[in-house]
């Protein structure tokens, strides 16, 4: 590899993880440093909005802060790299912890994939797709809708 | 584009962490020395153990631990960001720990947490010079343990 696609492989990463923290930290304003202006993202296959990054952003806050604890584990990146243009594949395992209806919180394990298309821009590698691809789910609260993974 | 000093900066403090995980998982309590500075301040208190200075630490964590048959701590999401010849990080744990149970058997109980550090460059490369734990979920912890909730 070359010193630039190793330059190239740490900033993609580094964005993918940026975003988890971004989420996890529920500082949201920290993703404007992570998607385009015009990214498309698509929250569906865990129950979530599609949209662009405004309507996302906008859509963040209250969709999160009801769940008192989570994390976004992000593994498994895999990287291609076509010039100023890459895709990345990376596995995300989500416990979130769930308020119950009744009292007490129970936690819920999402494991899904993120398919993301990256873009080099004039501030560095920004992220102007990312879908979600559900994989398990795992003691998912009875009064919580989430849709069954799509069989591939 | 990142210069081959800071991307083996990176690496580097990616293994720190990683050492730190794999000391701790085979309880080799010496190999901690290659990861902390002598007077580095570790805080455990978030999940119910000890704050000190790190061989008070590394005292208490044999002790601590034996009580755990099987566990491990699984890092990821880590985020560096370098200043010169010192870094801070953020790092994600996902901590499965094998509990007996006082009648008998035992339960796997799961943690998240995550390690905020500070790092240091010294002659024989960078180690920690602080390690806080912040707590996030716990899952399926035995009724009989107390760890703070977060």
């Amino acid at each position: 590899m070359t010193p630039q696609e190793l330059s190239d492989r740490f900033e993609i990463r580094a964005l993918i993880v940026r975003y988890s923290n971004a989420l996890d930290a529920r500082r949201f304003e920290l993703l404007d440093e992570v998607f385009t202006a015009d990214a498309y993202i698509d929250y569906r296959a865990t129950g979530g909005i599609d949209g662009c990054y405004p309507k996302i952003r906008a859509w963040l806050p209250p969709a999160v802060n009801a769940f008192p604890h989570m994390c976004h584990l992000v593994a498994n990146i895999g990287i291609a790299l076509a010039g100023d243009a890459a895709r990345a594949r990376t596995l995300c395992l989500n416990p979130v912890e769930v308020a119950l209806p009744a009292g007490a919180a129970q936690v819920m394990f999402l494991g899904m994939w993120y398919r993301d298309q990256l873009v080099r821009t004039a501030h560095g590698w920004r992220m102007r797709e990312r879908v979600q691809e559900g994989c398990i789910r795992h003691n998912v609260p009875a009064h919580l809708q989430i849709p069954a993974a799509r069989d591939a | 584009m990142m210069s081959l000093q800071e991307l083996s900066d990176r690496l580097e403090i990616e293994q720190l962490i990683v050492r730190y995980s794999n000391s701790i998982d085979q309880r080799n309590w010496d190999g901690l020395d290659e990861v902390f500075t002598p007077d580095a301040y570790i805080d455990y208190r978030k999940l119910g153990g000890i704050d000190g200075r790190f061989p008070q630490i590394k005292a208490w964590l044999g002790p601590a631990l034996a009580g755990f048959p099987h566990y491990c701590h699984m890092v990821g999401n880590i985020e560096i960001t370098l200043a010169g010849d010192t870094a801070t990080a953020r790092t994600l744990c996902i901590n499965p720990m094998d509990t007996p149970l006082p009648a008998g058997g035992s339960q796997v109980m799961f943690l998240g947490l995550w390690y905020k550090d500070k790092f240091i460059r010294t002659p024989r490369g960078w180690r920690m010079c602080e390690r806080v734990e912040e707590a996030c979920f716990q899952h399926n912890v035995p009724a009989h343990m107390a760890i703070p909730s977060a």
